[in-house]
């Protein structure tokens, strides 16, 4: 009787110390097998790459896609081989033999980077991911490997776009990402025949002024159609952000941030007053906007290349393309768009083999992948130097953004430039005011709270 | 060893391991959660710096909307609390296809909030179904945008909250409804009593004890069990009108970059509210039930 109660109490002291020493282990490998299943894969392949190392096995990457398309929302019965980000897999497996690419779907955005934040504080992150750019980007440099140590200067002399992935957006300094093609210049994307009906042709006469537009639009009213198919947040980031930055220009925006200048000013109060009368005067609809003016139920979307390619598709020779028009003549910036490389490729710190993950993501952003990824229809334009897409594509708008791209007046995100906090709340709120729900001088006062609460909070 | 401390020393031996899985999983993440509320922390590196968040928190004035969130909540537990009363009364007393209908009302109980959240949110798309029929009944234009006005929005989320609580509710109700003895309602009837009498003066003075326990569960939910819903049906919008406290603590943590601290800090206020509402709940209900 007493030996059976010895072994029962030596057992629950086994239990508990077992029980114990789980859930003390917080390191990379204790929380093998305990996490998501792509979690777990990712530090499976840095302790099999690791042992891989010694013993001259295959050396695995994981890579979280964000933005590579592996679904065809048409054809449910693609294959994932049949999509471009597998074949370019194969391709890199096949010239590097030693090396095996884990790809794992991660969503886009706000929820990769909430996905990334907490890999990297359980440090199973992994090997290479795609980020969006600016600040996102450096708000997560915690987790993120530094890439100086492992770029050449001709790899960084070849593409476009570094500033967005260097600290401080420096033109020299510590560089967390690798730029991930080029977004375009944000235009209006607009439909040819809907704008003929109301009499308007915009390629002879493109509004040049917030008034010319407001007039543009009360036609394409009075004509019978719903002008604008905008998103919830009123398209803050792609339009109104434009109107913003032009207003006060890129170093205006740099002092936004800084709190030398506040959001509420006359003059971006003007451009907020201008815009949310889009929306009294009955202009604009929030409900499903691209798949209205693709069934040609809605005149005009804001967009830039990443729209193009779908657009065409559903419009044909129908599908016009234009510059936002500028707020007003006194404006620092004219004639040009939000855009640039908007999205980056990134190294976590929890991966083992950070110089094998450098090399693939060159090999992803290559001159020959680039153009690969844009001939299959990929979102996103070039960011190499001295490489013509007019070469590639018959589709004169392609060619339009990149060159629009390329030009001086167009500005950075100003999303990614402001803190990620800050961009977050300013679509929310805006979707406040686009619903007449919240007074423009009231959002932007808030703007300048949030604003100073981030940098008392830094 | 004496035999009484060998027997007391294998009771907290049987104790340990629950209890170490208690320290494990509940107490050492609280303290870890409290000291970190006094930190700035990434994830990563954490520095102390006393008590800045919580100063931050009682200031910039985020705060006393997501309480407003939470209220809004908290007064709808009442129209849940009569709904599933009615229901669980109907099904008591055994009304036409009642056996149906028990199915039926706990039914959304089982499925998670976050399919109940998706569903409601297709169906009050602006152009979902609600939309529809409201238009095929002439009563609205069909356009309303029941996600973008605050008014709307809370009416969909608390809907959801009904929809999903009422089978929970109703079978809650229907075990103290049980538990009353048959003979009270029997010398009711005897005595003349109609169903309302029998109802106000018999059925819910003896549903006291369950009454609380719904009330303090469904209060305690309103403060810490939102986020699905929310998260599923509006994500804390339009603008943060529809956000609670434990939306704004996920958004801290993961959404924004530095503030686990911060986070830290609004889960030990909200730890906080919950004891308090719990605790004035059960003294308003102790002193009632006197």
């Amino acid at each position: 009787m007493q030996s059976n109660q010895r072994k029962a109490l030596a057992l629950l002291l086994a239990g508990s110390l077992a029980l114990l020493s789980a859930c003390g282990s917080n390191d990379a490998n204790g929380s093998n097998g305990t996490g998501s299943a792509s979690a777990s894969g990712g530090t499976a392949s840095a302790s099999s790459a690791s042992a891989g190392a010694s013993t001259g096995e295959k050396t695995k990457l994981v890579f979280w896609n964000t933005s590579y398309p592996t679904i065809d929302e048409n054809d449910k019965t693609k294959k994932k081989e049949d999509f471009y980000i597998y074949k370019a897999i194969a391709r890199y497996e096949a010239a590097n033999p030693n090396v095996e690419i884990v790809i794992q779907d991660i969503p886009d955005g706000t929820n990769a980077m909430t996905k990334f934040q907490t890999a990297g504080i359980a440090n199973n992150g992994p090997d290479v991911t795609n980020l969006w750019s600016g600040n996102y980007t450096m708000d997560l440099k915690s987790f993120i490997q530094p890439l100086n140590d492992y770029l050449k200067p001709s790899d960084i002399d070849a593409m476009t776009g570094w500033n967005a992935v260097t600290e401080n957006f420096a033109d020299k300094g510590t560089i967390y990402g690798v730029p991930d093609g080029s977004d375009g210049t944000i235009g209006i994307l607009y439909n040819k025949k809907l704008f003929a009906a109301a009499g308007l042709d915009p390629e002879q006469n493109p509004p040049a002024t917030y008034d010319d537009f407001v007039a543009m639009l009360q036609k394409l009213k009075d004509s019978g159609v719903t002008p604008i198919g905008s998103e919830q947040d009123g398209d803050f980031v792609y339009f109104l952000d434009y109107w913003f930055a032009q207003t006060v220009g890129t170093p205006g925006i740099n002092d936004i941030v800084n709190g030398k200048m506040n959001f509420n000013n006359p003059k971006l109060l003007q451009v907020m007053q201008g815009y949310v009368q889009l929306y009294k005067n009955g202009f604009v609809t929030n409900d499903q906007p691209q798949t209205q003016f693709y069934n040609r139920k809605v005149a005009l979307i804001f967009g830039g290349y990443g729209y193009l390619n779908d657009a065409r598709a559903a419009l044909g020779d129908d599908l016009g393309m234009m510059k936002i028009p500028d707020f007003n003549a006194e404006v620092l910036v004219k004639n040009g768009g939000i855009g640039g490389t908007g999205a980056d490729f990134v190294v976590s710190k929890s991966s083992k083999h950070p110089e094998e993950a450098v090399k693939f993501i060159l090999f992803l952003v290559s001159k020959e992948e680039q153009v690969a990824r844009f001939k299959d229809g990929y979102g996103k334009l070039l960011n190499l130097k001295n490489v013509d897409p007019g070469e590639f594509t018959n589709d004169p708008y392609v060619v339009k953004q990149q060159e629009w791209a390329g030009e001086p007046s167009t500005i950075f995100w100003p999303d990614n430039i402001y803190p990620s906090e800050l961009s977050d709340y300013i679509s929310s709120m805006n979707e406040l005011v686009v619903k007449q729900q919240l007074d423009v001088r009231d959002f932007l006062v808030k703007l300048d709270q949030k604003r100073d609460e981030i940098n008392k909070q830094r | 060893m004496h035999f009484r401390t060998k027997e007391s020393m294998t009771g907290y031996l049987s104790l340990l391991p629950a209890f170490a899985a208690l320290a494990a999983i509940v107490f050492y993440p609280m303290v870890n959660t409290f000291f970190h509320s006094f930190t700035k922390w990434n994830g990563a590196e954490s520095h102390w710096i006393g008590l800045r968040n919580y100063t931050f928190i009682f200031t910039n004035g985020e705060l006393w909307t997501l309480l407003r969130n939470n209220a809004v909540f908290l007064l709808s537990i009442p129209g849940i609390l009569l709904l599933s009363l009615v229901v669980s009364v109907l099904l008591f007393e055994e009304v036409r296809g009642w056996r149906f209908f028990r199915s039926l009302y706990y039914i959304p109980t089982i499925l998670s909030s976050v399919v109940v959240g998706m569903l409601m949110k297709m169906m009050f798309a602006q152009s979902g179904v609600v939309n529809q029929l409201l238009h095929a009944l002439g009563l609205t234009d069909g356009k309303t945008e029941w996600l973008t006005q605050v008014p709307t929005a809370f009416m969909v989320l608390i809907f959801c909250f009904y929809w999903q609580t009422l089978g929970q509710g109703a079978l809650i109700f229907l075990s103290g409804l049980s538990a009353i003895s048959h003979e009270i309602f029997e010398s009711a009837d005897l005595d003349g009593a109609g169903w309302w009498q029998r109802l106000f003066h018999i059925t819910i003075p003896s549903l006291v004890p369950t009454i609380v326990y719904f009330t303090v569960t469904n209060a305690i939910y309103c403060f810490i069990g939102l986020f699905s819903l929310v998260y599923a049906v509006t994500q804390g919008g339009p603008g943060r009108e529809t956000t609670p406290i434990d939306y704004m603590i996920y958004i801290k943590a993961f959404q924004t970059p530095d503030q686990l601290g911060y986070a830290s800090a609004l889960s030990i206020v909200l730890f906080a509210i919950a004891l308090l509402a719990s605790w004035v709940q059960i003294r308003l209900s102790n002193r009632y039930q006197d």
